[in-house]
Protein backbone atom coordinates (compact mmCIF):
# COMPACT_ATOMS: atom_id res chain seq x y z
CA UNK A 1 0.00 0.00 0.00
CA UNK A 2 1.38 3.37 -0.41
CA UNK A 3 1.25 6.10 2.10
CA UNK A 4 -1.92 7.88 0.36
CA UNK A 5 -3.73 4.86 0.86
CA UNK A 6 -2.70 3.99 4.74
CA UNK A 7 -3.56 7.88 5.01
CA UNK A 8 -7.18 7.18 3.66
CA UNK A 9 -7.41 4.23 6.13
CA UNK A 10 -6.07 5.39 8.88
CA UNK A 11 -8.33 8.47 9.03
CA UNK A 12 -11.63 6.48 8.53
CA UNK A 13 -10.15 3.58 11.15
CA UNK A 14 -9.38 6.39 13.63
CA UNK A 15 -13.18 8.14 13.87
CA UNK A 16 -14.59 4.23 13.11
CA UNK A 17 -13.38 2.75 15.82
CA UNK A 18 -13.17 6.03 18.18
CA UNK A 19 -17.12 6.72 17.43
CA UNK A 20 -17.65 2.98 19.57
CA UNK A 21 -17.05 3.88 22.85
CA UNK A 22 -18.63 7.43 23.12
CA UNK A 23 -21.94 5.43 20.95
CA UNK A 24 -22.27 3.54 23.56
CA UNK A 25 -21.74 6.09 25.99
CA UNK A 26 -23.92 8.46 24.91
CA UNK A 27 -26.71 5.38 24.38
CA UNK A 28 -26.34 4.57 28.13
CA UNK A 29 -26.43 7.80 29.76
CA UNK A 30 -30.12 8.28 27.23
CA UNK A 31 -31.35 6.10 28.35
CA UNK A 32 -30.86 6.46 32.07
CA UNK A 33 -32.28 10.13 31.30
CA UNK A 34 -35.45 8.77 29.58
CA UNK A 35 -35.42 5.92 32.71
CA UNK A 36 -35.54 8.27 35.33
CA UNK A 37 -38.20 10.76 33.35
CA UNK A 38 -40.56 7.88 33.05
CA UNK A 39 -40.22 7.30 36.94
CA UNK A 40 -40.67 10.85 37.73
CA UNK A 41 -41.69 13.06 34.84
CA UNK A 42 -41.08 16.17 37.21
CA UNK A 43 -37.74 15.51 37.46
CA UNK A 44 -37.17 17.11 34.06
CA UNK A 45 -35.41 20.29 35.09
CA UNK A 46 -33.30 18.89 37.31
CA UNK A 47 -31.98 16.12 35.00
CA UNK A 48 -31.09 18.30 31.83
CA UNK A 49 -28.34 20.12 33.31
CA UNK A 50 -26.70 17.44 34.32
CA UNK A 51 -27.73 15.29 31.30
CA UNK A 52 -26.18 17.90 28.98
CA UNK A 53 -22.97 17.91 30.92
CA UNK A 54 -22.91 14.43 30.65
CA UNK A 55 -23.79 14.34 27.07
CA UNK A 56 -20.47 17.07 26.04
CA UNK A 57 -18.44 14.91 28.07
CA UNK A 58 -18.76 11.28 26.47
CA UNK A 59 -19.59 13.17 23.12
CA UNK A 60 -15.73 15.10 23.88
CA UNK A 61 -14.15 11.86 23.56
CA UNK A 62 -15.63 11.08 20.32
CA UNK A 63 -14.75 14.45 18.82
CA UNK A 64 -11.12 13.71 19.73
CA UNK A 65 -11.42 10.86 17.23
CA UNK A 66 -13.06 12.80 14.84
CA UNK A 67 -10.36 16.06 14.89
CA UNK A 68 -7.59 13.41 14.62
CA UNK A 69 -9.41 12.04 11.77
CA UNK A 70 -9.41 15.64 10.42
CA UNK A 71 -6.15 16.08 10.95
CA UNK A 72 -4.59 12.65 9.31
CA UNK A 73 -7.05 13.65 6.36
CA UNK A 74 -6.61 17.40 5.79
CA UNK A 75 -3.11 17.98 7.38
CA UNK B 1 -51.84 18.64 0.86
CA UNK B 2 -52.99 22.15 0.91
CA UNK B 3 -49.91 22.58 2.72
CA UNK B 4 -47.39 21.69 0.66
CA UNK B 5 -49.22 23.91 -2.01
CA UNK B 6 -49.04 27.28 0.18
CA UNK B 7 -46.47 30.17 -0.95
CA UNK B 8 -43.92 29.00 1.83
CA UNK B 9 -42.98 25.66 -0.16
CA UNK B 10 -43.94 26.36 -3.68
CA UNK B 11 -41.59 29.72 -4.18
CA UNK B 12 -37.76 28.53 -3.00
CA UNK B 13 -38.96 25.20 -5.01
CA UNK B 14 -39.65 27.53 -7.93
CA UNK B 15 -36.40 29.49 -7.19
CA UNK B 16 -34.23 25.84 -7.19
CA UNK B 17 -36.30 24.71 -10.85
CA UNK B 18 -35.71 28.08 -12.18
CA UNK B 19 -31.85 28.03 -10.88
CA UNK B 20 -31.85 24.73 -12.60
CA UNK B 21 -33.03 25.62 -15.52
CA UNK B 22 -31.21 28.72 -15.75
CA UNK B 23 -28.01 26.74 -15.50
CA UNK B 24 -28.72 24.21 -18.12
CA UNK B 25 -29.90 26.74 -20.84
CA UNK B 26 -26.85 29.44 -20.09
CA UNK B 27 -24.24 26.60 -19.26
CA UNK B 28 -23.03 28.16 -16.17
CA UNK B 29 -20.38 25.78 -15.47
CA UNK B 30 -21.02 23.93 -11.99
CA UNK B 31 -18.80 24.99 -9.19
CA UNK B 32 -16.71 22.84 -7.51
CA UNK B 33 -16.53 22.20 -3.40
CA UNK B 34 -13.86 24.52 -1.95
CA UNK B 35 -10.89 23.48 -0.57
CA UNK B 36 -11.22 21.84 2.93
CA UNK B 37 -7.98 23.29 4.93
CA UNK B 38 -7.84 23.37 9.03
CA UNK B 39 -5.94 26.86 9.31
CA UNK B 40 -8.01 29.46 8.39
CA UNK B 41 -6.28 31.30 5.33
CA UNK B 42 -4.70 34.78 5.46
CA UNK B 43 -7.31 37.17 4.08
CA UNK B 44 -5.02 40.34 3.44
CA UNK B 45 -2.31 42.46 5.24
CA UNK B 46 -3.08 45.35 8.36
CA UNK B 47 -0.28 47.12 9.22
CA UNK B 48 1.81 43.53 9.03
CA UNK B 49 -0.65 41.77 10.97
CA UNK B 50 -2.21 38.85 9.19
CA UNK B 51 -5.77 39.04 9.01
CA UNK B 52 -7.83 35.46 8.45
CA UNK B 53 -10.99 35.31 7.05
CA UNK B 54 -12.36 33.36 10.44
CA UNK B 55 -10.87 36.54 12.11
CA UNK B 56 -12.94 38.88 9.52
CA UNK B 57 -15.78 36.43 10.96
CA UNK B 58 -15.30 36.78 14.79
CA UNK B 59 -15.46 40.98 14.06
CA UNK B 60 -18.71 40.35 12.30
CA UNK B 61 -20.07 38.18 15.12
CA UNK B 62 -19.22 41.15 17.69
CA UNK B 63 -20.37 43.39 15.24
CA UNK B 64 -23.51 42.24 15.09
CA UNK B 65 -24.15 41.78 18.69
CA UNK B 66 -23.31 45.05 19.78
CA UNK B 67 -24.95 46.72 17.18
CA UNK B 68 -28.21 44.20 17.73
CA UNK B 69 -27.88 44.90 21.72
CA UNK B 70 -27.59 48.23 20.94
CA UNK B 71 -30.42 48.48 18.76
CA UNK B 72 -32.85 46.47 20.94
CA UNK B 73 -32.00 48.17 23.96
CA UNK B 74 -31.95 51.71 23.08
CA UNK B 75 -35.56 52.53 23.36
CA UNK B 76 -36.56 49.84 26.25
CA UNK B 77 -39.73 50.23 28.03
CA UNK B 78 -42.00 49.07 30.84
CA UNK B 79 -44.20 47.31 27.99
CA UNK B 80 -41.90 45.55 25.61
CA UNK B 81 -41.51 45.55 22.06
CA UNK B 82 -41.29 42.20 20.27
CA UNK B 83 -37.37 42.44 20.18
CA UNK B 84 -37.06 43.39 23.70
CA UNK B 85 -39.32 40.91 25.01
CA UNK B 86 -37.65 38.24 22.95
CA UNK B 87 -34.32 39.54 24.13
CA UNK B 88 -35.71 39.54 28.06
CA UNK B 89 -37.24 35.98 27.71
CA UNK B 90 -33.34 34.45 26.63
CA UNK B 91 -31.96 36.39 28.95
CA UNK B 92 -34.54 35.57 31.70
CA UNK B 93 -34.73 31.94 31.27
CA UNK B 94 -30.99 31.71 31.18
CA UNK B 95 -30.42 33.52 34.26
CA UNK B 96 -32.99 30.98 35.77
CA UNK B 97 -30.58 27.82 34.45
CA UNK B 98 -27.41 29.47 35.65
CA UNK B 99 -28.83 30.03 39.18
CA UNK B 100 -30.34 26.75 39.68
CA UNK B 101 -26.65 25.70 39.17
CA UNK B 102 -25.28 28.16 40.90
CA UNK B 103 -27.02 29.76 43.15
CA UNK B 104 -28.23 32.77 44.08
CA UNK B 105 -24.78 34.58 45.39
CA UNK B 106 -22.34 33.70 42.49
CA UNK B 107 -24.97 33.79 39.91
CA UNK B 108 -24.80 37.59 38.94
CA UNK B 109 -20.97 37.65 38.87
CA UNK B 110 -20.73 34.37 36.64
CA UNK B 111 -24.09 35.15 33.99
CA UNK B 112 -22.62 38.21 32.58
CA UNK B 113 -19.52 36.04 31.33
CA UNK B 114 -21.37 33.25 30.54
CA UNK B 115 -24.00 34.82 28.92
CA UNK B 116 -21.34 36.82 26.60
CA UNK B 117 -20.01 33.24 26.00
CA UNK B 118 -23.05 31.72 24.63
CA UNK B 119 -24.37 34.42 22.83
CA UNK B 120 -20.50 35.28 20.81
CA UNK B 121 -20.58 30.99 20.36
CA UNK B 122 -24.15 31.04 18.82
CA UNK B 123 -23.90 33.85 16.69
CA UNK B 124 -21.01 33.02 15.18
CA UNK B 125 -21.93 29.32 14.70
CA UNK B 126 -24.84 30.45 12.92
CA UNK B 127 -23.70 33.38 11.59
CA UNK B 128 -21.00 30.66 9.54
CA UNK B 129 -24.30 29.37 8.01
CA UNK B 130 -25.13 32.27 6.22
CA UNK B 131 -24.93 32.75 2.31
CA UNK B 132 -21.47 33.94 0.86
CA UNK B 133 -19.60 32.15 3.84
CA UNK B 134 -16.72 29.63 2.68
CA UNK B 135 -18.06 30.32 -0.75
CA UNK B 136 -17.03 33.94 -1.68
CA UNK B 137 -13.63 34.97 -1.55
CA UNK B 138 -10.32 35.49 -3.41
CA UNK B 139 -8.62 33.45 -6.08
CA UNK B 140 -5.02 32.91 -6.24
CA UNK B 141 -2.83 30.77 -7.23
CA UNK B 142 -2.40 26.73 -6.31
CA UNK B 143 0.66 26.35 -4.16
CA UNK B 144 3.55 24.32 -6.22
CA UNK B 145 2.82 20.61 -5.89
CA UNK B 146 -1.11 21.42 -4.97
CA UNK B 147 -4.20 20.72 -6.01
CA UNK B 148 -5.85 23.53 -7.87
CA UNK B 149 -8.62 24.28 -10.38
CA UNK B 150 -9.21 25.95 -13.42
CA UNK B 151 -11.44 29.51 -13.60
CA UNK B 152 -14.35 30.28 -15.86
CA UNK B 153 -13.84 33.97 -15.84
CA UNK B 154 -16.60 36.15 -16.21
CA UNK B 155 -15.50 39.55 -17.14
CA UNK B 156 -12.38 40.51 -19.15
CA UNK B 157 -10.09 41.87 -17.21
CA UNK B 158 -9.70 38.44 -14.95
CA UNK B 159 -11.37 40.08 -12.00
CA UNK B 160 -14.66 37.62 -11.25
CA UNK B 161 -14.39 34.20 -12.09
CA UNK B 162 -15.94 30.90 -10.26
CA UNK B 163 -13.78 27.48 -9.98
CA UNK B 164 -14.74 25.01 -12.50
CA UNK B 165 -14.34 21.33 -12.49
CA UNK B 166 -12.20 19.42 -14.95
CA UNK B 167 -11.63 15.98 -16.21
CA UNK B 168 -8.54 16.21 -13.72
CA UNK B 169 -7.32 17.74 -10.84
CA UNK B 170 -4.40 20.36 -12.27
CA UNK B 171 -1.23 20.61 -9.94
CA UNK B 172 0.54 23.66 -9.89
CA UNK B 173 3.73 22.42 -10.66
CA UNK B 174 2.67 21.64 -14.05
CA UNK B 175 0.33 23.89 -14.80
CA UNK B 176 1.75 27.11 -12.53
CA UNK B 177 -0.71 30.14 -13.23
CA UNK B 178 -3.78 28.06 -14.71
CA UNK B 179 -4.32 26.17 -11.22
CA UNK B 180 -6.54 28.36 -8.87
CA UNK B 181 -7.85 27.43 -5.10
CA UNK B 182 -10.30 29.86 -3.29
CA UNK B 183 -9.19 31.61 0.07
CA UNK B 184 -13.07 31.97 1.12
CA UNK B 185 -13.22 35.76 2.48
CA UNK B 186 -15.59 34.87 5.23
CA UNK B 187 -15.61 31.29 7.36
CA UNK B 188 -17.46 30.51 10.35
CA UNK B 189 -15.11 31.45 13.31
CA UNK B 190 -15.46 28.26 15.37
CA UNK B 191 -13.64 26.22 12.70
CA UNK B 192 -10.50 27.81 13.65
CA UNK B 193 -8.75 26.32 16.67
CA UNK B 194 -7.62 30.12 17.72
CA UNK B 195 -11.08 30.94 18.15
CA UNK B 196 -12.38 27.76 20.27
CA UNK B 197 -8.54 28.33 22.65
CA UNK B 198 -8.83 31.73 23.33
CA UNK B 199 -12.67 30.84 24.71
CA UNK B 200 -11.64 27.88 26.08
CA UNK B 201 -8.36 29.66 28.19
CA UNK B 202 -10.85 32.81 28.65
CA UNK B 203 -12.98 30.62 30.59
CA UNK B 204 -10.85 28.16 32.53
CA UNK B 205 -8.28 31.18 33.51
CA UNK B 206 -11.25 33.01 34.92
CA UNK B 207 -12.09 29.32 36.79
CA UNK B 208 -9.19 29.93 38.82
CA UNK B 209 -9.58 33.19 39.37
CA UNK B 210 -13.01 32.86 40.93
CA UNK B 211 -11.67 30.28 42.88
CA UNK B 212 -8.96 32.38 43.90
CA UNK B 213 -11.79 35.06 44.96
CA UNK B 214 -13.96 32.75 46.88
CA UNK B 215 -11.35 30.31 48.70
CA UNK B 216 -8.08 32.83 48.41
CA UNK B 217 -4.89 31.09 49.00
CA UNK B 218 -6.76 27.46 50.13
CA UNK B 219 -7.56 27.19 46.54
CA UNK B 220 -4.17 26.29 45.62
CA UNK B 221 -4.31 23.72 48.10
CA UNK B 222 -6.41 21.56 45.53
CA UNK B 223 -3.53 21.38 42.98
CA UNK B 224 -0.19 21.06 45.65
CA UNK B 225 -2.32 18.91 48.62
CA UNK B 226 0.71 18.81 51.08
CA UNK B 227 -1.57 19.44 54.01
CA UNK B 228 -2.22 15.60 54.45
CA UNK B 229 1.72 14.94 54.82
CA UNK B 230 2.08 17.55 56.82
CA UNK B 231 -0.96 16.80 59.07
CA UNK B 232 1.17 12.82 59.55
CA UNK B 233 4.01 14.43 60.79
CA UNK B 234 2.49 16.96 63.60
CA UNK B 235 -0.49 15.45 64.42
CA UNK B 236 -0.96 14.77 68.26
CA UNK B 237 -2.05 11.82 69.58
CA UNK B 238 -2.01 9.26 67.34
CA UNK B 239 0.18 6.14 67.14
CA UNK B 240 3.08 5.17 64.97
CA UNK B 241 0.66 3.07 62.73
CA UNK B 242 -1.31 6.30 62.57
CA UNK B 243 0.93 7.90 61.52
CA UNK B 244 2.00 5.79 58.87
CA UNK B 245 -1.19 5.62 57.21
CA UNK B 246 -1.90 9.24 57.58
CA UNK B 247 1.54 9.27 55.56
CA UNK B 248 0.47 7.22 52.88
CA UNK B 249 -2.92 8.89 52.53
CA UNK B 250 -0.83 12.40 52.08
CA UNK B 251 0.59 10.62 49.39
CA UNK B 252 -2.29 9.51 47.64
CA UNK B 253 -3.37 13.18 48.27
CA UNK B 254 -0.47 14.82 46.18
CA UNK B 255 -1.13 12.77 43.11
CA UNK B 256 -4.82 13.53 43.58
CA UNK B 257 -3.09 16.89 43.54
CA UNK B 258 -1.32 16.40 40.24
CA UNK B 259 -4.49 14.96 38.57
CA UNK B 260 -6.50 18.22 39.49
CA UNK B 261 -3.73 19.97 37.76
CA UNK B 262 -3.56 17.98 34.61
CA UNK B 263 -7.19 18.00 34.36
CA UNK B 264 -7.07 22.07 34.57
CA UNK B 265 -4.97 21.82 31.45
CA UNK B 266 -7.08 18.87 29.86
CA UNK B 267 -9.77 21.17 29.93
CA UNK B 268 -8.63 23.34 27.80
CA UNK B 269 -7.73 20.96 25.31
CA UNK B 270 -11.66 19.55 25.71
CA UNK B 271 -12.99 23.13 25.59
CA UNK B 272 -11.34 24.03 22.52
CA UNK B 273 -11.38 20.37 20.55
CA UNK B 274 -15.70 19.95 21.14
CA UNK B 275 -16.08 23.24 19.70
CA UNK B 276 -13.62 23.50 16.55
CA UNK B 277 -14.46 19.49 15.92
CA UNK B 278 -18.10 19.81 15.72
CA UNK B 279 -18.59 22.93 13.89
CA UNK B 280 -15.45 22.34 11.75
CA UNK B 281 -17.40 18.92 10.97
CA UNK B 282 -20.64 20.30 10.30
CA UNK B 283 -18.67 22.40 7.61
CA UNK B 284 -16.98 19.36 5.47
CA UNK B 285 -20.53 17.60 5.84
CA UNK B 286 -22.19 20.31 4.51
CA UNK B 287 -19.87 21.24 1.33
CA UNK B 288 -19.90 17.53 1.37
CA UNK B 289 -23.47 16.43 1.17
CA UNK B 290 -23.96 19.34 -1.05
CA UNK B 291 -22.05 18.14 -3.26
CA UNK B 292 -23.19 14.89 -3.05
CA UNK B 293 -26.44 15.28 -4.05
CA UNK B 294 -28.02 18.94 -4.47
CA UNK B 295 -30.31 21.22 -3.73
CA UNK B 296 -32.52 18.89 -1.59
CA UNK B 297 -30.12 16.44 0.79
CA UNK B 298 -27.96 19.38 2.24
CA UNK B 299 -31.01 20.79 3.35
CA UNK B 300 -31.83 18.31 6.39
CA UNK B 301 -28.41 18.66 7.46
CA UNK B 302 -28.75 22.27 7.16
CA UNK B 303 -31.13 21.67 9.87
CA UNK B 304 -28.87 19.45 11.97
CA UNK B 305 -25.83 22.01 11.74
CA UNK B 306 -28.64 24.80 13.36
CA UNK B 307 -28.99 22.09 16.01
CA UNK B 308 -25.87 21.57 16.49
CA UNK B 309 -24.84 24.90 17.01
CA UNK B 310 -27.39 25.79 19.75
CA UNK B 311 -26.16 22.43 21.50
CA UNK B 312 -22.57 23.68 21.72
CA UNK B 313 -22.80 26.88 22.31
CA UNK B 314 -25.23 26.02 25.34
CA UNK B 315 -22.62 23.11 26.18
CA UNK B 316 -19.76 25.34 26.29
CA UNK B 317 -21.60 27.91 28.65
CA UNK B 318 -22.94 25.27 30.94
CA UNK B 319 -19.10 23.38 31.15
CA UNK B 320 -18.05 27.31 32.25
CA UNK B 321 -20.56 27.45 34.87
CA UNK B 322 -20.12 24.27 36.02
CA UNK B 323 -16.41 24.65 36.51
CA UNK B 324 -16.81 28.11 38.44
CA UNK B 325 -19.53 26.19 40.59
CA UNK B 326 -16.97 23.26 41.81
CA UNK B 327 -14.09 26.23 41.87
CA UNK B 328 -15.70 28.81 44.30
CA UNK B 329 -17.36 25.67 46.56
CA UNK B 330 -13.45 24.24 47.13
CA UNK B 331 -13.26 20.26 48.12
CA UNK B 332 -14.19 19.16 51.21
CA UNK B 333 -16.93 21.30 51.28
CA UNK B 334 -20.91 20.47 51.59
CA UNK B 335 -20.68 16.80 51.02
Amino acid sequence: MDPETIRQLAAALAIAIGAIGPAFGLGMIGSKAMEALGRNPEAADAIFVPLILSLAFTEAIGIYALVTALIIKFV
Amino acid sequence: MSKLLSPKVLVPVAIVVVAVILQSIFQIPGVILPEISIPAEPVFDLFGFTITNTLLAAWLTMLLLIVGCWLITRKMSIVPGRWQSLLEMVIEGFYNMVESAAGPKWTPRFFPIVMSIFLFVIAANWLGLTPLFGSWGVLHHAEAGHEGHAVEWINDSHTFGILVKEEEATTGEEHAGDAYILAPMLRASSTDMNFTLALAIVSVVLTQYFGLASLGLGYFGKFIAVGGIVKAFTQRGVGCAGRIAAFFMGIIDIFIGIVETISEIGKVVSFSFRLFGNIFAGEVLLGVMAFLIPYIISLPFFGLELFVGLVQALVFMMLTVAFFVVAVSGHGEGH
